[in-house]
């Protein structure tokens, strides 16, 4: 038996527990999933503070709903569904009091964004290799932070916490083939948006 | 007319031309340059049928620029998966449980408490009607029989007179029985009482001569209730018999009164019982030793025995004293009457009064 398989039989214990009102059942949850929806909320929002406010708002949404859940999908997809949905919420916030600032096609901080049209090719493998790890992740960070949201959350949940494709779909509410077609249109645009800003 | 990053890097991917010349083979059929470059990311996760591998193989050994995006894009990946995580902070576990401590407790839900499972609802809900149907129809039935079998007065006014129970101050306790046992009956006898209560109304306003023979003539009716009425009458008025009795009724005109009206006041049905258990007079004959001073020893003996006179009556033929005694003390009266002569014939006393009238006749 996995270990995964052997985390759910034993999430779903704890969730039993929960749902009869045990706070140390919950607590265990708590202490092992946080760091997973912290990480989550900080790389969709890309706010640490904000990604521990988020945190904290979904475990407390999850123990006040938790008689809702199922047990139809893991725990940790049930929790993430509601970081994602907080970190959306928190987004709309920012980009409203932002101002609507949107991006387009007439901004000319498209080109300093990466996400404009590409450029030549040019021997970016071997430039990428010379780059430094700090730079990289810094260059990484802001190309996952340029992403549209709804690309960004795919591919945080696909590509840097493992969940599987059915797993991406609960958690965000939309069928395999969006899955799909959102996530290699983030790879691209992320491996786009590193090749110009690393070609600078 | 702003457009979105997404809109732009999704036309920018489309609308990538490097090399609009090349194309990858499928039989008869050519997939694009960019068809290609769409199925890489899929490549690089292995997502994509034999068919389509084979397509992006050949393709990438005679395209240099899929060849550097497919490199570029297992770097990016790479880097991506690599990120480091950040940690979370010691306080964060700590503040979602004092978060989550402070909200009620989660049993305590109102909602919870209204509603039970279904599977626990439906049988209390048939239980429920169950009982409700059961109560109404033996509530219902025994109404029903009540009102068609309304039992005679007399029956119902026994179990209040048990002579061993009574008291010296007969005539006040028994009003006060006879006032509360029988409101558990009233509703079923409402009517009965009504007609019973206007009779008894009628006869209130008559003289006290026409009142005694109104009660008295009422078939087996001893003479208890009415006796209370008339002894306080008797107070109003001259007494018309001997009131030397310690006992005498005459002696409590007040407290007897009181009764008397309290009892007609409270309890309708207890008219039923005036009536019924109206005066039956209880006739002693007495065969005198010596004549002289039978009148004298009959009055003693009553009064040994606790009674009192109420009429004294003489003839050509006999005498006659009338006298109101516990039933009890009836064989008392008895043995002292047969010191003064001899007891010919000897009343049966009814097991249900309380105080019985005599009459004795020598």
């Amino acid at each position: 038996m996995s270990a995964q398989t052997n985390d759910t039989i034993d999430d779903a214990r704890l969730v039993s527990s929960c749902r009869k009102g045990d706070r140390n059942a919950f607590e265990q949850l708590v202490n092992r999933y946080q760091k997973m929806m912290l990480n989550i909320a900080f790389r969709i929002t890309g706010n640490f503070d904000d990604a521990c406010d988020i945190t904290q708002e979904a475990f407390l949404n999850a123990w006040r709903k938790i008689t809702d859940y199922r047990g139809e999908a893991r725990f940790s997809t049930w929790v993430a569904a509601i970081v994602v949905n907080l970190s959306r919420n928190r987004l709309q916030q920012l980009h409203t009091q932002a101002g609507h600032e949107a991006y387009s096609l007439d901004d000319t901080s498209c080109e300093q964004s990466g996400f404009c049209r590409p450029s030549a090719v040019s021997n970016l493998q071997s430039a990428l290799e010379k780059v430094e790890q700090e730079q990289l992740r810094d260059a990484i960070r802001n190309c996952l932070k340029r992403l549209p949201a709804e690309f960004r959350e795919v591919m945080v949940l696909r590509d840097m916490h493992g969940f599987s494709y059915d797993e991406v779909g609960d958690t965000l509410g939309i069928k395999e083939g969006t899955v799909k077609s959102r996530l290699f249109r983030a790879r691209d645009g992320v491996k786009d948006c590193l090749r110009n800003a690393l070609a600078e | 007319m702003s457009r979105t990053v997404s809109e732009t890097l999704w036309q920018s991917s489309r609308h990538h031309t490097l090399d609009k010349n090349t194309h990858a083979h499928r039989g008869e059929k050519t997939m694009t340059h960019d068809e290609i470059k769409q199925l890489l990311a899929a490549y690089c996760d292995g997502d994509i049928t034999a068919v389509e591998r084979a397509w992006v193989d050949e393709h990438l050994s005679s395209c240099p620029s899929c060849r550097a995006d497919l490199a570029d894009l297992k770097i990016s990946m790479k880097l991506v998966k690599s990120m480091p995580e950040v940690e979370p902070p010691e306080w964060l576990a700590s503040r979602i449980m004092a978060n989550i401590n402070d909200e009620p407790a989660k049993n305590s839900s109102i909602l919870q408490h209204l509603f039970f499972p279904l599977h626990i609802k439906l049988p209390l809900e048939a239980l429920t009607i169950l009982l409700v149907c059961v109560s109404t129809y033996y509530l219902t039935r025994d109404v029903n029989h009540d009102i068609q079998q309304t039992p005679p007065v007399k029956q119902q006014t026994q179990p209040l007179q048990a002579p061993s129970k009574l008291p010296t101050d007969g005539l006040t306790q028994q009003s006060e029985i006879m006032a509360e046992a029988p409101k558990a009956e009233e509703p079923v006898r409402s009517a009965k009482t009504k007609v019973v209560r206007e009779r008894a109304e009628e006869t209130k306003t008559q003289d006290t001569s026409s009142q005694s023979s109104s009660v008295t003539s009422l078939p087996q009716s001893p003479p208890q209730i009415d006796r209370a009425t008339a002894k306080s009458e008797s107070a109003d008025s001259p007494a018309p018999v001997d009131t030397t009795p310690a006992k005498s009724l005459a002696a409590r005109p007040a407290k007897a009164k009181k009764s008397a009206e309290r009892y007609q006041a409270t309890a309708p049905i207890t008219t039923v019982v005036k009536d019924t258990v109206a005066s039956e007079t209880l006739k002693i004959k007495l065969q005198a030793h010596q004549q002289s001073d039978i009148q004298e020893a009959v009055k003693r003996a009553v009064g040994q025995a606790g009674g009192s006179i109420t009429a004294a009556s003489e003839n050509q033929e006999n005498r006659t004293i009338k006298a109101r005694l516990p039933a009890a003390k009836s064989a008392e009266l008895i043995n002292n009457l047969e010191k003064s002569g001899k007891v010919e014939s000897r009343p049966v006393i009814p097991p249900d009064k309380d105080e019985i009238e005599v009459e004795i006749s020598w």
